[in-house]
């Protein structure tokens, strides 16, 4: 369709090639803006430039609540990812494989917890932990994120588990293995793409997310909740340094993922 | 373990291996297996045959144990296994589209029951390695399915089943995928297979080529029924009814009529044997397109008008028309002048000719 679509669509193709350019800019220049201020030797946020620095980086190294919040967010990602492969696995087969009463309408609901607002999340973990006399924690900043990002794992690997054969069960179960080792030996091999697809996503969500961690957290702060703190004393080029490198993390993680399922997809 | 293994030693060829004792199945109000009592006989290969929606892939998966009899037993070496579950039958399936392990190597996926078993390495390779070299593919070891043809997947699929020296092995379509020249050398692969290693094996197919080919015995089973058991040329010769007739080898039916003295006559009075023992009844007069000859207009009464000719090769198959009833005739290519729109005369040897009863 290329060339007839140059040849005879010339008036709407340019239109759409300036609408793609347009919304390009919109959703990147803030970030290139991010990362040229990062490198700014002034205190200023104003064009032009005057000089380069990296002495914004270098100064991360010795912020020692920054580095303990970063670690924090590392260790409620830890945790998170691996609890909810755990949870939204097994979720995920029950759903497409086994029929159970109910099926049918949590097929269509267990995508909710993705769409409500973090902070109504938090607020009710919040009572519930309150009902328990739990206190908060980086435990409960776990919990939190778990029950946002179940539905993330779960949604991508049913959508794998659709397009998987299941005579492919049938055939290992008749030639003698039981239900489990089925499930470990055929199911969840050809279920890499997509655990590894939304373990990373998982990661993503968790160490970037703010409204539930908010109303959740104890003492402990992760680094977004840092970011949001420090901003109350304005935007230094420090915190551009922080949130340069949370976007080259987050590019590389993507570029992983992409990689990976490419690979899968074989 | 000891008492299966006197079992076996104690049981002649041709005891029955698998057999349905008044099995019905249902999904829910739908019936899809209607009183069956079967016999599948020890070293025999006995082929399920049918259209779709017949009932014998449900058959099949009564026997792998994918499905359960919602009333009667399925017993396997004398044992009713209505308990047992898939993992634990002494049967492997050659699954339709073969169900292949992507994530596996192709000696990985006939190794796949042999590992499942907990059997040493050195057992589980040189079976593993024996198997391969038996449908050759042993330089293919170390590929995975999706660089394989069809055919070659139909014969890792086939190994995979084989390996584990399963008391029946079940084929669910093996050839439905495909093409028609490789169709045929494996239906004389699977029946080399099944004489060599002297296997029982049940087959699921829709093809009556297929089934006569390969078969010991068929049985053709439509809406849930078995309609009829018997060896291919016991089916192909002697059909007990128009369907079965209609579904191997493709008929003509005519409606006629068995009067007092014996004779059979069309509805328009014209006879066409006699002889017949019965009592006067209406029936259904069946004879094969290749049993029909046509001859000149004048010779007999019984004639039709030339629809269309079709050139298959070998012969030329001619559609007729006779008042309201179509017909078809298998002629050899030089046989005579036909046109379409002529007038031909038809001649079909008696003892050609099956009679069912109307109803």
């Amino acid at each position: 369709m290329g060339e007839a679509m140059r040849r005879w669509g010339g008036g709407l193709g340019t239109l759409f090639r300036i609408l793609g350019i347009t919304s390009l800019l919109f959703l990147y220049l803030p970030i290139v803006v991010l990362i040229l201020f990062s490198f700014s030797a002034g205190r200023t946020f104003t064009f032009p430039i005057i000089g380069y620095t990296t002495h914004w980086y270098a100064a991360l190294a010795e912020n020692s609540d920054l580095l303990r919040s970063l670690k924090n967010s590392f260790l409620v990602a830890a945790g998170v990812v691996p609890l909810t492969l755990l949870l939204g696995i097994p979720a995920a087969y029950a759903l497409s494989r086994i029929p159970f009463r109910g099926r049918g309408v949590l097929e269509h609901v267990f995508m909710l917890p993705l769409m409500i607002p973090g902070l109504i999340t938090g607020l009710s973990i919040l009572l519930l932990l309150k009902e328990f006399n739990l206190g908060l924690s980086l435990f409960s900043v776990v919990l939190g994120h778990t029950v946002a990002c179940l539905p993330v794992v779960m949604a991508q690997v049913t959508a794998r588990l659709r397009t998987l054969d299941p005579r492919l069960e049938e055939a290992s179960q008749d030639l003698g293995a039981g239900t489990i080792e089925t499930f470990l030996r055929v199911v969840l091999p050809n279920l890499t793409t997509a655990i590894v697809g939304s373990a990373l996503l998982v990661f993503i969500l968790s160490f970037d997310e703010i409204a539930i961690t908010f109303m959740l957290t104890g003492t402990e702060n992760t680094l977004p909740m840092y970011i949001w703190a420090s901003l109350r004393r304005g935007v230094s080029p420090e915190l551009c340094a922080i949130a340069a490198l949370m976007v080259a993390v987050s590019i590389c993680l993507v570029f992983t993922g992409l990689r990976f399922s490419k690979s899968g997809a074989e | 373990m000891g008492s299966t293994a006197l079992l076996k030693s104690s049981v002649r060829e041709g005891d029955a291996i698998v057999s349905f004792d008044r099995v019905e199945k249902r999904f829910g109000e739908f019936v899809a297996i209607e009183d069956l009592s079967l016999d599948v006989r020890r070293g025999e290969f006995l082929t399920l045959l049918g259209p779709s929606g017949c009932g014998k892939t449900t058959t099949l998966r009564l026997i792998n144990g994918f499905e359960l009899p919602t009333r009667g037993t399925v017993a396997i070496d004398g044992q009713a296994v209505s308990d047992l579950p898939p993992f634990k039958r002494c049967v492997n399936t050659v699954f339709q589209s073969y169900a292949l392990f992507p994530h596996l190597t192709v000696e990985e996926n006939v190794a796949y029951g042999l590992v499942i078993k907990r059997l040493p390495r050195r057992d589980v390779e040189s079976r593993v390695r024996d198997m391969l070299e038996r449908v050759r593919l042993s330089d293919k070891a170390k590929r995975r399915p999706r660089d394989l043809s069809g055919g070659q997947m139909q014969r890792v699929a086939l190994a995979r089943a084989l390996v584990n020296e399963p008391a029946v092995l079940l084929l669910d379509e093996p050839l439905g995928a495909l093409d028609a020249k490789l169709r045929r050398s494996m239906q004389f692969e699977l029946r080399r297979m099944h004489q060599d290693l002297k296997l029982t094996i049940v087959c699921v197919t829709h093809d009556q080529e297929e089934a006569l080919t390969m078969s010991d015995r068929i049985a053709i089973m439509n809406s849930g029924e078995l309609i009829q058991l018997g060896t291919p040329r016991e089916v192909f010769e002697r059909p007990t009814c128009r369907f079965v007739a209609d579904f191997i080898g493709g008929c003509n039916f005519l409606a006629g009529s068995v009067d007092g003295a014996g004779v059979v006559k069309l509805t328009d009075g014209i006879a066409i044997k006699d002889g017949d023992s019965g009592p006067p009844r209406k029936v259904t007069i069946a004879v094969r397109p290749q049993n029909i000859s046509l001859v000149s207009p004048e010779a007999t009464p019984f004639t039709a008008i030339v629809r269309d000719v079709a050139y298959l090769g070998t012969m030329q198959r001619v559609a007729l028309e006779r008042g309201e009833v179509s017909l078809h005739a298998d002629c050899p290519e030089n046989y005579a002048d036909i046109r379409p729109g002529g007038l031909v005369g038809l001649k079909f040897d008696p003892e050609h000719i099956a009679l069912f009863e109307e109803g």
